[in-house]
């Protein structure tokens, strides 16, 4: 089919809860409690590493309605909030309340009352006594300094990677080069703060209301701390202010299950802002040395990668992070000997976890820089050098994992390139004056499309119901989490039965209704889900054909919107309605997808920036993003996509960090002091969009979610670079740091 | 102390102690969750609504001082069942993606189009600076705004 | 439960004789500070209903500007624009709409936070205090007014309006870096008020902000703004300044290099104003 002769896919469909949002309709859980809700705060430490010696809540207690949960009435088991399935066997090292504080914002009670305002007032007289500890405030030291932290006994938690021959890589090069990059702890800053309701049913359920990324994920850790089987446990994906993968491990919902089942009331855990940041998760910080083997051609015959990075207080998925990583590095660049060796320590900081990209925005800021100053170093040429050794179509990926697939990298490089107008404003051009320097720079990054091939199991599987009216009914485990997801798995149904989009319903995540899906992650929804709902719509389609040929005793076929049989045309609505009566069956057909791919996705980001040399304040003045997203479902939202992405990257590159003083005291508890891009910041973002369709995707769809925040703070940092003439490799770029560097040069 | 107030063109009556925000005021008194919570310290915009047609943070506007006064919360917008000019917009730009930010950010559009019916780029950008979005990149907004403006500025 | 007083004049307010009212004005700062830490003997003063504190306008050579005027109304004011330039920059830059909206110019003065950026404005353009009590009104320099993260207000005083010089000969600006271009407290900040007088700028009154206090003067850099060269001699006099004030600091040679840009934005702000008015 003509892509030009599509209805939806592609198309600029506006998503169907717009309206509802702009009118201040759209319910988060904080908009709309049950009557008898108790609401909880959680009692944080106000330490970064101390044990609980006492907690005197008696003046809270005197306060009406007060409950007061401590640690030493929860239940002690440890578990991993990064789990999402039973047997993945993470490390496990948190409880859901704690009296051994590992950072400041752990969690040592919960305090509950009829209002938030009861139970903050409550919460306000509560003292609590702690015994310091040292506190691991320093990555390098915290080997040596983790029993302080953990009883445990675990240092830290190596994993490393390996391929081709990698001692004769380096033996035989021309050149090797070598950079450490270092990139921070970010806040996903989702505008709606974290919070969960859980519901005490009758028939010993317990019911969960969460804005999460993987229900079944949530029914898994609910399931560790209650005394129930999978199939009492119900988890609801509720409306959801933002996540960016904050809310992917389930950070309060043992807490808040637990809780509403020892109080039989329906719970509701809510966090403030500041709350939030110190008691959830962040990116992971690392600390990479990334070394390149060239042979004399500038043709890459190895690298070596050595990482460091910080879990925070507790393991949770960062271990998963560090690992993916090194999954990365062999599906963007032409690698033929590759070491990977990573390290994850813990420190009395707030949680890693999940966070949008999940270690590829950390491996490809490493990798993207060092080529960048490797270049410079060498006198080679960056763009180049990239087309020389980038992946090329139908490459396999030599560390093991699926192939390449159809991938565009080169194109997305050549086309951006010259839609920006690289060669013309690589250079740098300084003011009259001296003080400020424009320049731009450039970097290429891949992400993936679900876990097949990985350590994961890929599998989603859902039903369409074709009702009596046409309109249909797609049941899913899928989590809206802003990007448009319900409305483009509406728009595939919508393109494969000729139904209007706008009747076709599309369901998010309830354990007791959906079918399994492994949760949205590791950018699998439009590749995967989406392929399922094209599946299961054709599946259904076969159904109505095939019935309706028996009904009507010819060949039926479902042509723009309704079904010709024979020299007969009916509307839909009739043939399902003639269907259910006459051979008492009805259109709902289930479809279980495990794909057999998983492509990778790719993009080229180009940013020119100028910077001032006294202020230190950096502007980013055109951003060029390129993609090779296989094909768009719906464009607005893919756009969408990328401009929140880079928003998010450049935040990475100049100014975005959760910072702590030695004495592991967090320095910014709220916007104020965590800044962000703001609108006035902004650049205005072109967009370039190559559509090649790849194999496995619905219509050749393939990931862009995470990717699209994956190149901005190398391509940011490089622009910088080129632009001072400096090797700055530590970010974020601040004033501070870029006046200094300009001041040295 | 009681006080009496406007909210979104009704006379309405609410009990406020010292330090009750007006936001308290609006979501619990009144039930106007469209105003959303995102940071409690003016920084983050989520719940702005318009004070005698400013634009004000209402988690840091004492709500007493809402005393005799008019406020305009995202549910005030409509009328007649009819959207905003600038609600439309947003919905036509796929300017709202989680939708979290999206009231606050349409109240500051819609105090800087009653004093400022032609805004450019940047006077939009300088309107919504205090109103963080982490879904969208803003560009969609801005061009939300300025569409809503065009809209507007066709009809007179 | 918290004792909530909305008096309607000065005089009202000062009949509450009680120790420890707080002061409420635009709540920007106050809310964050005090929600939910009332104690339930607390007395809060909501100031928002005396209009005695309120209002701009010109009076026997001066421009009167009420404690409770907003940035927002500073920013917007024609007087302020004219005779106090300095305060409308500072007002313009400060925060976002919805806090300019909210914010007042007594209680910027008042928190006395060293990053305000109202008080070296004030301070530049010569502008005092009108400082009421029950025992009656004081003028104080502003610069006098901020301390170290408190100001030097005694007990039950409060300020009631600002004074300054309306002098049609004088220019002033107010320029600030910030951590991003817009929304964002000064990293360093500095405002000047002099009068041009042939290239050149006499009777200067020069303060810096963010050096530990809210206002602090630069008598070198106003020296240098009244004798040639300045383009390198005031850098310099702003660089000792901190040196001078924040010795050892970590974020010395930052500030440093702001200044550096700060005192090139001056010159060319002043220069910009000295031809406007010819």
């Amino acid at each position: 089919m003509n892509k030009e002769d599509y209805k939806y896919i592609g198309r600029c469909v506006i998503r169907e809860d717009a309206a509802d949002k702009v009118r201040g309709a759209y319910d988060y859980l904080a908009d709309s409690l049950p009557q008898d809700t108790l609401v909880g705060v959680p009692l944080l430490s106000s330490q970064p590493n101390a044990l609980v010696k006492n907690i005197d809540a008696s003046e809270a207690e005197k306060i009406e309605g007060v409950v007061v949960l401590t640690f030493r009435d929860a239940p002690e088991n440890k578990y991993n909030s990064g789990e999402w399935f039973p047997g993945q066997n993470d490390f496990r090292d948190e409880s859901i309340l704690t009296g051994h504080a590992r950072h400041v914002g752990d969690r040592i009670a919960l305090v509950l009352a009829d209002d938030e305002k009861t139970a903050r007032r409550a919460l306000s007289k509560i003292k609590v006594e702690y015994e310091p500890l040292p506190v691991v405030a320093d990555i390098e030291k915290a080997e040596e300094m983790a029993h302080f932290l953990h009883e445990d006994g675990e240092e830290s938690f190596p994993g490393k990677l390996r391929y081709g021959d990698v001692e004769a890589a380096f033996a035989a090069a021309a050149h090797i080069e070598s950079d450490v990059v270092c990139t921070q702890k970010i806040h996903h800053a989702a505008l709606e703060p974290h919070c969960v309701l859980a519901i005490p049913r009758p028939e010993k359920v317990i019911e969960l209301h969460t804005p999460c990324q993987i229900i079944f994920g949530v029914q898994h850790a609910v399931a560790q701390v209650l005394p129930l089987p999978l199939s009492k446990i119900r988890v609801v994906k509720a409306n959801m202010g933002g996540t960016f993968g904050g809310k992917q491990e389930c950070v309060f919902e043992p807490l808040c299950a637990w809780a509403a089942w020892k109080l039989r009331r329906p719970v509701f855990i809510t966090t403030d802002r500041g709350e939030t940041i110190a008691a959830t998760r962040t990116r992971a910080a690392a600390r990479g040395r990334v070394t390149t083997a060239l042979d004399a051609g500038g043709r890459i015959i190895g690298r070596k990668f050595e990482i460091l990075m910080d879990a925070g207080a507790y393991l949770t998925g960062t271990k998963k992070v560090m690992m993916v990583m090194g999954k990365k590095a062999s599906r963007l660049y032409r690698v033929p000997a590759l070491s990977y060796e990573g390290r994850v320590v813990r420190t009395s900081t707030t949680p890693a976890g999940a966070c949008r990209g999940y270690g590829s925005p950390q491996i490809h800021t490493i990798t993207e820089i060092h080529t960048d100053l490797m270049c410079r170093r060498l006198g080679l040429d960056p763009l180049r050098f990239r087309l020389d050794n980038l992946v090329h179509d139908g490459d396999k990926d030599l560390g093991g994992a699926s192939d390449i697939g159809r991938a565009r990298v080169i194109e997305c490089l050549r086309e951006g390139a010259e839609r920006f107008g690289w060669c013309e404003c690589r250079e740098p051009v300084t003011s009259a004056d001296g003080r400020f320097v424009t320049a731009a720079g450039f970097a290429c990054c891949t992400h993936g499309n679900g876990y097949y091939k990985t350590a994961y199991h890929d599998v989603t599987r859902m039903s369409l119901r074709i009702l009596e009216d046409g309109s249909a009914i797609l049941r899913t485990a899928i989590h809206e989490l802003g990007s448009g997801s319900i409305t483009a798995l509406a728009q595939i149904v919508a393109e494969v039965t000729g139904i209007d989009v706008s009747r076709v319903t599309v369901t998010e995540g309830d354990t007791t209704f959906s079918s399994y899906d492994v949760g949205c992650q590791a950018s699998r929804v439009i590749y995967v889900c989406g392929e399922c709902a094209r599946l299961v719509s054709e599946k259904a389609v076969k159904l109505l054909c095939t019935k309706a040929s028996e009904l009507y005793d010819a060949a039926a076929e479902l042509r723009g919107g309704s079904l010709v049989a024979g020299d007969k045309e009916i509307g839909l609505g009739e043939v399902v309605r003639d269907i259910m009566r006459k051979t008492r069956c009805s259109i709902d057909v289930s479809c279980e997808h495990a794909p057999e791919s998983n492509p990778a996705s790719f993009g080229v980001h180009f940013a020119q920036i100028t910077a001032d040399k006294l202020t230190g304040l950096v502007k980013v003045g055109r951003y060029l993003a390129v993609h090779d997203v296989g094909q768009s479902i719906n464009r607005n939202f893919v756009e969408g996509q990328i401009y929140g992405g880079v928003q998010m990257g450049i935040g990475m590159a100049l100014c975005e960090e959760l910072d702590y003083g030695a004495d592991g005291m967090p320095k910014a508890d709220n916007f104020d002091k965590y800044h962000m891009v703001n609108a006035p910041d902004m650049p205005e973002v072109e967009v370039m969009l190559i559509e090649d369709e790849e194999p496995g995707g619905p219509y050749g769809a393939k990931s862009i979610g995470e990717i699209c925040t994956v190149p901005v703070a190398a391509a940011v940092v490089n622009a910088v670079n080129r632009a001072l003439g400096t090797s700055l490799t530590e970010l974020p770029l601040t004033p501070a740091k870029i006046a200094a560097a300009a001041k040295r040069q | 102390m009681r006080i009496s107030l406007k909210v979104n063109g009704k006379r309405r009556m609410a009990d406020v102690g010292a330090d009750t925000r007006l936001i308290d005021m609006l979501r619990n008194d009144f039930r106007l969750t469209g105003v959303k919570e995102g940071c409690g310290a003016g920084e983050c915009g989520a719940c702005t609504v318009l004070l005698d047609g400013d634009a004000v943070c209402s988690c840091v506007v004492p709500a007493v001082q809402a005393c005799g006064r008019e406020v305009t919360t995202i549910e005030g917008l409509e009328a007649d069942g009819e959207l905003d000019a600038i609600q439309q917009a947003f919905i036509d730009c796929d300017a709202t993606q989680c939708g979290f930010c999206t009231p606050g950010m349409i109240m500051s559009a819609k105090a800087l189009l009653l004093k400022n019916p032609h805004p450019t780029r940047g006077e939009i950008k300088r309107a919504i600076a205090g109103n963080i979005c982490r879904c969208t990149g803003y560009l969609p907004i801005v061009n939300a705004v300025e569409a809503a403006a065009k809209r507007l500025g066709d009809k007179e | 439960m918290t004792a909530l007083e909305r008096p309607r004049s000065l005089s009202e307010l000062f009949s509450l004789r009680r120790a420890g009212v707080t002061f409420v004005a635009g709540g920007t700062d106050w809310i964050i500070r005090n929600r939910g830490r009332l104690s339930d003997d607390a007395v809060v003063a909501d100031l928002s209903l005396i209009d005695e504190m309120r209002g701009i306008s010109l009076d026997g050579g001066y421009l009167r500007i009420g404690a409770l005027e907003t940035m927002t109304s500073l920013h917007r004011s024609a007087l302020v624009r004219k005779y106090a330039s300095a305060l409308a920059d500072a007002a313009y830059v400060m925060g976002s709409e919805q806090i300019r909206n909210r914010a007042t110019v007594g209680g910027n003065v008042a928190n006395s936070s060293p990053a305000a950026d109202t008080p070296p404005a004030l301070a530049a353009l010569g502008a005092e205090a009108v400082v009421a009590s029950a025992e009656g009104k004081r003028r104080v320099p502003v610069e006098e007014i901020v301390g170290r993260n408190k100001n030097n207000l005694a007990e039950g005083e409060l300020i009631k309006e600002f004074i300054i010089p309306a002098d049609a000969e004088r220019i002033s600006a107010f320029l600030k870096v910030g951590s991003r271009s817009q929304v964002s407290i000064s990293r360093i900040n500095v405002a000047a008020a002099a009068r041009p007088q042939g290239g050149l700028y006499k009777e200067g009154r020069l303060f810096v902000g963010t050096l530990g206090v809210a206002a602090r003067r630069c008598a070198a850099a106003e020296a240098a703004m009244g004798a040639p060269g300045l383009e390198k001699s005031l850098p310099e006099a702003l660089c000792a300044l901190a040196a001078e004030a924040i010795p050892g600091r970590p974020t010395l040679p930052y500030k440093q290099s702001a200044l550096r840009a700060l005192a090139q934005d001056l010159c060319a702000k002043l220069a910009e104003r000295r031809a406007a008015d010819e």
